[in-house]
């Protein structure tokens, strides 16, 4: 990807939290670039990190950071430096937004649905109040809602609706780039599908920049031209959609594609032996090895590098290392 | 008719035309009527795994409970074992109560966390009066066994929050074999679990099933783990089982156009996904208040007959040799 066309740029990212047990390594030399009208797709199982990816760059992290380091840039310029008045003015919400995990069931119960969609465009001056109620409603209609959702309470909504509402709320302000945190992890497959396709609409529409963070790469295969999957705090994997799907290289790629039951195919997927780290004390070497059909001596010592098998496609793991 | 009385000998629980009504609403719609299981039949062999699908508040849960006898049906009958267990009082259900346990969505919230799992596992034998202690303890610790919780003296000191999601959940599990039941309703036992640790719980399932000759009523929202895990799959929708056929036969060959948009549904791992549109079926389904009697799907229906789904209720009916299917196209 060239220079120009690169939207946000995340490198070397870490992130610890504070625990009682010690420090969590939520994120570890984390580093990922996403394109102008790209949808880069972070799939890994509960605890590897994604959400912990999406508020770092939102700026959103809880209060107990122990450590963060790395740098964050949109256009070029290095987010992380910004003050949070500053952010907050020119960045969040403008030109990044985010559905939270669970959003949906997080609204504001006592505040109509349209007020909740306009609120992030009060804060701006340069409209009025009437003009933000338009602008509103029209982002409604966008994701398939009628005028008239405008002025119910969230408790009136069915969840498709309600996740419908929280994508108009993100997209209200018209960023660049949202990111979308298991956004139909709670709905049913009927709605689920609805939007998805919604999704897909809408990112051709607004010339929108995704980052789709979901547990199913299945899912995420629907929306996402490239994908990165996550493991203990770590990018493990990164390629096309049909890379990853047709050819994953790290085991743990490899096992997650064959553990989850399907409709076509064979009747009987595996399962990922073992339990997920601990991520205070993570296992040295790489970090799947505890877990991992192919492990050898090398993977219990050394961290894998960030090896290129392919152009394009990228991996975490010793198989693919070059023989010493 | 020898042959059909046979089977029926071999069914742990049939349900006949069961029903299930909750009065709702305050003020004006003081009195309205939410129907959630609606004349509802269908029978479970010994052995055997049913798994029910079907989006949310289709009525999966309240069938459920209606089996356990948690409900008592407003309508219809529920026979466990040969006995009519429909209108019985609690304090004459004990034997049922042992014989039929549940294993819930939350494996969080359904241990107690103030409990060891040595205590989660002795407390269902001191409510059905098992006192006896060393019988009481190979019993723990076979429970244990059979769920994978090895080595048990590792786990039976643990409170729950020490456990990861699988293990809390193979803890419920082991909590609802220790009485031996003949029957199981499992409601969205993995939903909460990772993809990857799924499998090994459906696996321990399915053991379990085959071992103790255990019948399971699966529910669940996720079809391709019901084609995993189930001799057979039911369909529901609004509070009636719309189409129910051999799991495998019912994903290859699926008759209901609500089956059919079901399984469309389901996302796979395909990359010529992302130049495609899902497909889907239009609108959510209404709450069950006061629906005619006409086809409950009709609406969103993509095989729409006017003048007959609008005007007339299909009946379950066997279109294919054990396949199920209550639509208008097929009558
Ligand atoms: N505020 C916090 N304090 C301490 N640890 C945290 C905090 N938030 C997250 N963690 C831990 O950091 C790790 C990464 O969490 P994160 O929420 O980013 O994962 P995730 O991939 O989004 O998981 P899920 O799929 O469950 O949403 C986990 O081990 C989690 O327990
Ligand atoms: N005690 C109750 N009183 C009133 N209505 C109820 C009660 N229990 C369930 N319902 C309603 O009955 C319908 C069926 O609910 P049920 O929980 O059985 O659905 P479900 O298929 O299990 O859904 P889910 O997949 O969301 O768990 C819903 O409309 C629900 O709101
Ligand atoms: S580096 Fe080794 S342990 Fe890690 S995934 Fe590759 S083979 Fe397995
Ligand atoms: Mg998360
Ligand atoms: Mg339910």
């Amino acid at each position: 990807m060239s220079m120009a066309s690169r939207l946000l740029e995340v490198t070397d990212l870490n992130v610890e939290y504070s625990s009682r047990a010690g420090p969590v390594k939520a994120l570890e030399s984390v580093s990922l670039a996403v394109g102008r009208a790209e949808t880069i797709g972070i799939v890994g199982e509960s605890g590897s990190g994604k959400s912990s990816l999406g508020l770092s760059i939102m700026k959103l992290l809880p209060p107990n950071i122990h450590a963060f380091s790395g740098v964050v840039r949109l256009e070029g310029s290095d987010l992380t430096r910004l003050s949070e008045n500053e952010f907050r003015r020119t960045v969040r919400w403008k030109k990044i937004s985010m559905v939270f995990q669970g959003a949906m069931n997080s609204m504001n119960p006592v505040i109509r649905v349209g007020t909740q969609i306009a609120e992030p465009l009060f804060f701006d001056s340069s409209l009025s109040r009437h003009d933000a109620e338009r602008v509103a409603k029209r982002n409604l209609r966008a994701v398939g809602l009628s005028d008239e959702v405008f002025r119910r309470y969230p408790h009136e909504l069915s969840g498709g609706m309600k996740q419908r509402a929280v994508i108009a709320m993100a997209l209200v302000t018209n960023p660049k780039l949202v990111l979308l945190d298991e956004p139909t992890s709670a709905l049913d497959v009927s709605v689920q599908a609805q939007i998805m396709n919604l999704l897909k609409k809408l990112r051709t529409e607004m010339g929108l920049s995704i980052l789709f963070i979901s547990h199913d790469l299945a899912l995420a295969s629907e929306l996402s031209e490239k994908i990165a999957v996550m493991y203990a705090g770590q990018i493990v994997e990164f390629g096309t959609n049909s890379d990853v799907l047709t050819h994953p290289l790290h085991p743990y790629t490899q096992l997650l594609l064959a553990s989850a039951p399907r409709l076509t195919g064979g009747l009987s997927p595996g399962f990922i032996p073992g339990i997920p780290p601990d991520l205070v004390k993570p296992p040295a070497g790489c970090r799947f090895h505890p877990r991992c059909p192919y492990v050898f001596e090398r993977c219990k010592n050394e961290d894998p590098l960030e090896l290129v098998p392919d152009p394009g496609h990228s991996v975490r793991c010793w198989l693919h290392g070059e023989k010493e | 008719m020898l042959a059909s009385w046979g089977e029926r000998m071999t069914d742990v629980l049939e349900l006949l035309d069961a029903k299930m009504s909750f009065r709702v609403g305050r003020g004006f719609f003081h009195g309205t009527t939410l129907t959630a299981v609606d004349e509802v039949s269908m029978s479970l062999k010994r052995g055997e795994t049913l798994a029910l699908i079907g989006e949310s508040g289709s009525g999966k849960t309240t069938l459920g409970r209606l089996t356990l006898r948690l409900l008592e049906p407003t309508g219809g009958k529920i026979i466990f074992d040969g006995k009519d267990i429909t209108h019985v009082s609690e304090g004459k259900l004990s034997w049922f109560r042992k014989a039929a346990q549940t294993i819930f969505q939350d494996p969080y919230s359904s241990l107690n966390p103030a409990m060891s799992v040595q205590n989660i596992l002795e407390e269902p034998l001191e409510i059905h009066h098992l006192n006896e202690r060393k019988v009481n303890e190979e019993t723990i610790f076979n429970a244990l066994k059979n769920c994978g919780l090895t080595p048990q003296e590792n786990f039976l000191p643990k409170h729950p929050h020490l456990l990861s999601g699988g293990q809390r959940q193979r803890v419920a599990i082991a909590r609802a074999i220790i009485l031996r039941p003949k029957y199981i309703v499992a409601d969205e036992p993995v939903s909460m679990i990772d993809a990857s640790g799924r499998v090994e719980i459906l696996d321990l399932l399915r053991s379990l099933q085959v071992s103790y000759g255990i019948s399971f009523l699966y529910i669940t929202h996720d079809i391709a783990t019901a084609r995993y895990s189930s001799d057979r799959i039911a369909v529901m929708y609004l509070g009636r089982i719309v189409e129910v056929a051999p799991a495998e036969e019912l994903i290859r060959n699926p008759l209901h156009p609500y089956t059919v948009a079901l399984i469309g549904a389901v996302p796979e791992p395909d990359p010529s996904n992302l130049q495609r549109e899902r497909p889907s079926i239009p609108g959510e389904a209404p709450i069950p208040i006061e629906l005619p009697p006409v086809c409950r799907f009709n609406l969103r229906c993509p095989k729409f007959m006017k003048g007959t789904c609008d005007k007339e209720d299909p009946a379950l009916e066997e279109i294919a040799p054990n396949h199920f299917v209550a639509c208008h196209l097929y009558s």
